[in-house]
């Protein structure tokens, strides 16, 4: 089961709504990420300092999954909203936000944030903007203390593949985005150092489809930054069903531990999904699987 | 003696910017188009020796890519195999998928497999292909219409077989 935890949603503000080349495009990721194998989208809301919450309470998710109907029981599709935090009082209508999204990121921009993305606020996920410099130096006690809580890291490659908008392509065939590039390499590789390859997620935050890669570049890419395979494949399949568990149980579950009802409560690709099987089921029998191929294999030879 | 060891890299091409329809069926066919005849094994080569460079320096392009080699490339089914040394394949395929701009085209390059002998890098882009006719069967009966829009032939993937070994 490969994710995607981060397709922008177009659109910045609460009170615009997406032009249909916008949904094109979008759809055009989906395709794209379908042919590519992953099987769970999110698309991600980002709400940027000067853009505020609006206080009545309906409309707090953006994000109109109705626009995609024909991806049913192709794609999984879910949301996510990505708070961007300079300093501490600006997240205080986080609350109302919980139970709308399927996944809540932090985007901390100072070194306080981050504290206060680990230790307070109710969060699934940390990102950074990887095409410029991290906020601040990343300390293995604060990056640790949050991978403990069960509060994951982000790692966006678009930065890699591809420069800030308005990147200058030159003539010998490839994309002139030597500083963005640079600035993810070494996000990318302080994460891993003090994350001590823990607790990561790798995602795409694809605005067009030529963005998106394979999982096998994507955990290519990550064993040249120097992480152990295994570990990096696991940060496109086990690790980002963790946050998508964790965000549902936070809606659907009473403290974490108990749901009610016989629906799954995440992953199950389309098909899967039908027949009800939750995220740990999968697992197994995906286990089950490959054990049964390996002892055929050895049968046969 | 000990022998040379190599990686054979199976990639393909796609574009995604020409899907229209959003059928899975439909999408595949527009995704997998044939690639314009100005792309050759050379162009992919300098391509891909310029990632390298830019993307991890001289040092690396040097290991990497002055032995690298463009084996097959198709232009109708965007498909090619290219030869690296073992030490550093990795980088030629980190290298090979931050590839954007192809004879000035956006373009995606995505790895499909990599082995150790030609042979097995041929078999799996046979399978490959059968099981997306496959797919294509499910949706359509006529699959010749719907990716040529006519009564043609399917082009068969007809691989030059000249040995490595």
């Amino acid at each position: 089961m490969l994710c995607d935890l981060n397709i922008p949603w177009p659109v910045a503000s609460y009170n615009q709504r997406p032009t249909m080349l916008q949904v094109h495009s979008l759809k055009q990721i989906l395709c794209t990420l379908e042919e590519l194998g992953y099987s769970q989208v999110a698309f991600n809301f980002e709400l940027i300092p000067p853009n505020k919450v609006p206080n009545d309470t309906k409309t707090p998710n953006p994000i109109d999954l109705s626009l995609f109907k024909e991806f049913k029981g192709r794609i999984k599709l879910y949301t996510r909203i990505t708070l961007v935090i300079d300093d501490p009082s600006q997240c205080q209508g986080l609350s109302k936000l919980t139970r709308a999204f399927d996944i809540i990121a932090v985007r901390p921009r100072s070194e306080r944030a981050l504290q206060l993305a680990v230790s307070s606020l109710e969060c699934d996920l940390i990102t950074f903007n990887y095409g410029e410099r991290l906020p601040c130096y990343l300390k293995h006690k604060t990056v640790c203390s949050a991978i403990e809580k069960g509060i994951l890291f982000e790692i966006v490659y678009c930065a890699a593949v591809d420069g800030p908008a308005g990147s200058i392509s030159t003539d010998n065939g490839i994309t002139d985005a030597g500083i963005s590039r640079k600035h993810f390499f070494n996000g990318v590789a302080s994460l891993i150092r003090a994350s001590r390859s823990r607790g990561l997620v790798i995602s795409s935050g694809a605005t067009n489809p030529l963005l998106c890669r394979n999982s096998y570049d994507v955990i290519n890419l990550l064993t040249v930054l120097g992480l152990a395979s295994s570990t990096s494949k696991q940060c496109v399949s086990s690790s980002p069903a963790k946050v998508l568990l964790n965000g549902t149980l936070r809606i659907r579950s009473y403290k974490q531990t108990a749901a009610i009802g016989d629906e799954p409560l995440a992953g199950g690709v389309g098909s899967a999904s039908e027949r009800g099987n939750s995220v740990s089921h999968f697992k197994r029998k995906l286990e089950d699987n490959t054990v049964l191929q390996r002892q055929k294999k050895k049968l046969s030879s | 003696m000990v022998r040379l060891k190599n990686r054979y890299i199976l990639f393909d091409i796609l574009y995604p910017q020409e899907i229209d329809d959003f059928s899975r069926s439909k999408a595949l066919v527009a995704m997998h188009k044939s690639t314009s005849s100005q792309v050759n094994p050379q162009t992919i080569l300098i391509a891909l020796r310029n990632s390298l460079k830019q993307n991890f320096g001289d040092h690396i392009a040097g290991i990497a890519g002055s032995t690298a080699q463009t084996k097959y490339f198709s232009n109708k089914t965007s498909t090619g195999i290219i030869r690296c040394p073992r030490d550093s394949f990795r980088y030629t395929c980190a290298a090979l998928s931050l590839i954007t701009h192809l004879e000035g085209q956006r373009i995606l390059i995505r790895i499909v497999r990599i082995s150790g002998t030609i042979r097995t890098c041929e078999r799996y882009a046979v399978k490959k292909n059968k099981e997306t006719l496959t797919l294509l069967h499910k949706d359509h009966n006529n699959v010749l219409d719907l990716v040529f829009g006519g009564n043609q032939k399917i082009p068969s993937f007809d691989t030059d077989n000249d040995d490595d070994e």
